[in-house]
């Protein structure tokens, strides 16, 4: 009688710490029992502009400097409220457009090096704790000297089949106000708005003890200036709406103490942008509470209708743009994060490379590489501390 | 023929995209019978079985992608905050 109590004890006291662990959804029926302070510093820097190409402007492109905090802080026992800021400084050149250049090669138009901005973003999460569910509020205010954005959102999460699965219904929108700086020598909106609507549904399942899988699907409409006010003879229309399905796999692997991620998106848009991202990442415990974890993503894209690689006055259409960002092409970007706990805090530095390039099936115009697509390096920095 | 050729494609897009919404709608009716017990959950608790291990850098990272791609979304365990990604 006794030993079947040390062994309910012993039972209850595993289940609790392993509820009570910060990470996935399954478990997170009761809220952190502590307060957490994580700081990350991040250097971002892309590549010079292709100098063959360029014929205006600058080829240093951008550089960010970002500095991110985050306090979790439990409310009594059945809530949290997490608060996130952000402070960004950006400097460099960016492209302005792309023209026809002699045997219809495309020349590049960067802006100059004058760029310089600051972002600073503050943002407000309250989630509160029910046996089977819990219900997140969330808003956020985002500042630029040219753009600026009020955002919120509400997340319900449902738990059913003793917490195996997990329905999550999202809403999210965003206002947001667009105050152009002004340049000698072209015409750009004084002030124009744009907003934006999204509503997310996702289902989470445990399959094993060592394995658990997501699927989501996501609409978002955006409406109002979606036009580029920096961009050269850039017109777009004032509605896009966005469909997003994703995946997601966690597989742990004992013999090799390691976990293995596993992650799908497949986006299409009413603009005909349509993509496919892959991410595949292998967590490894090694050592003294070591973790590190390689990844790559890759990325592969279908241009908007409304895209070319140049403006043709020949055949100009009511709406227009040479957007890298718009073109087809793919990418792939490598990363590798390294993490060492300790008993109250935690150190993490992250390195990546991304690389993208167009797409060369066919030889058409509008399959011409756009010369604005970047390629950048990241590297973060940061801890966490429990209090 | 250019024409039957896009609304093809755009036939298999909505027959792909309603084959998705299907299997996502059926999922945890599907593999509803899946029950692991509380106390067999350590593994699933650790921080790298997670969705995002580090939310923080990947909220970062969203915004990065928002401001330098087409397309954005598809993360259900956060967002990317505002900000205009102009340049």
């Amino acid at each position: 009688m006794a030993k079947k109590c040390r062994q309910n004890a012993a039972l209850i006291a595993l289940t609790t710490s392993a509820l009570a662990l910060p990470g996935i959804n399954v478990k997170a029926e009761g809220a952190p029992d502590y307060t957490s302070v994580k700081y990350r510093y991040t250097s971002y820097a892309e590549d010079k502009a292709p100098e063959k190409y360029t014929v205006e402007g600058d080829l240093e492109r951008y550089e960010i400097q970002a500095n991110q905090i985050q306090l979790i802080q439990p409310i009594g026992e059945r809530a949290a409220i997490t608060l996130d800021y952000l402070s960004e400084t950006m400097s460099g050149a960016s492209p302005w457009g792309v023209k026809q250049g002699a045997d219809n090669q495309p020349e590049l138009i960067m802006s100059g090096a004058s760029i310089e901005e600051n972002r600073q973003d503050i943002g407000a999460r309250l989630k509160i704790y029910d046996q089977e569910s819990s219900i997140s509020f969330m808003g956020g205010y985002s500042r630029e000297n040219d753009y600026k954005a009020t955002y919120g959102g509400l997340d319900n999460e449902l738990h059913f089949n003793q917490k195996n699965t997990t329905v999550k219904l999202g809403l999210r929108f965003s206002l947001d106000t667009i105050n152009p700086t002004q340049q000698e020598g072209q015409s750009r909106v004084s002030e124009e708005e744009k907003n934006s609507a999204s509503y997310n549904l996702g289902v989470t399942q445990v399959l094993s003890q060592t394995a658990i899988i997501q699927a989501g699907l996501e609409y978002v409409q955006l409406s109002g200036y979606l036009t580029d006010p920096y961009k050269l003879q850039d017109s777009r229309p004032d509605v896009r709406k966005q469909t997003v399905v994703s995946f997601g796999y966690r597989q742990f692997i004992k013999p090799t103490d390691s976990a293995l991620h596993l992650d799908y998106r497949s986006y299409t848009d009413d603009w005909e942008v349509s993509s496919h991202t892959v991410n595949i990442a292998w967590y490894q415990n090694f050592g003294d509470r070591h973790v590190i974890a390689p990844s790559i993503r890759l990325y592969n894209q279908q241009k908007a209708k409304f895209y070319g690689v140049y403006y043709d006055e020949n055949s100009a259409t009511e709406y227009f743009s040479s957007d890298y960002r718009l073109s087809s092409y793919q990418a792939m970007s490598y990363k590798l994060k390294y993490i060492k706990y300790f008993d109250t805090w935690s150190f993490t530095v992250a390195g990546e490379r991304y690389e993208s390039a167009g797409s060369q099936a066919g030889g058409s115009l509008d399959e011409i590489e756009n010369p604005g697509l970047v390629s950048f390096t990241r590297w973060t920095v940061g801890f966490d501390i429990k209090i | 023929m250019k024409c039957c050729l896009d609304m093809s494609l755009k036939r298999l897009s909505t027959i792909r995209f309603y084959g998705l919404l299907i299997a996502l709608l059926s999922f945890s009716g599907l593999t509803a019978c899946a029950t692991v017990e509380p106390w067999e959950k350590g593994i699933l608790a650790k921080p790298e079985m997670g969705w995002t291990l580090d939310p923080v850098e990947s909220a970062l990272e969203s915004h990065i992608f928002f401001s330098k791609e087409g397309s954005s979304g598809g993360n259900i365990s956060g967002g990317s905050g505002g900000g205009c990604g102009c340049n």
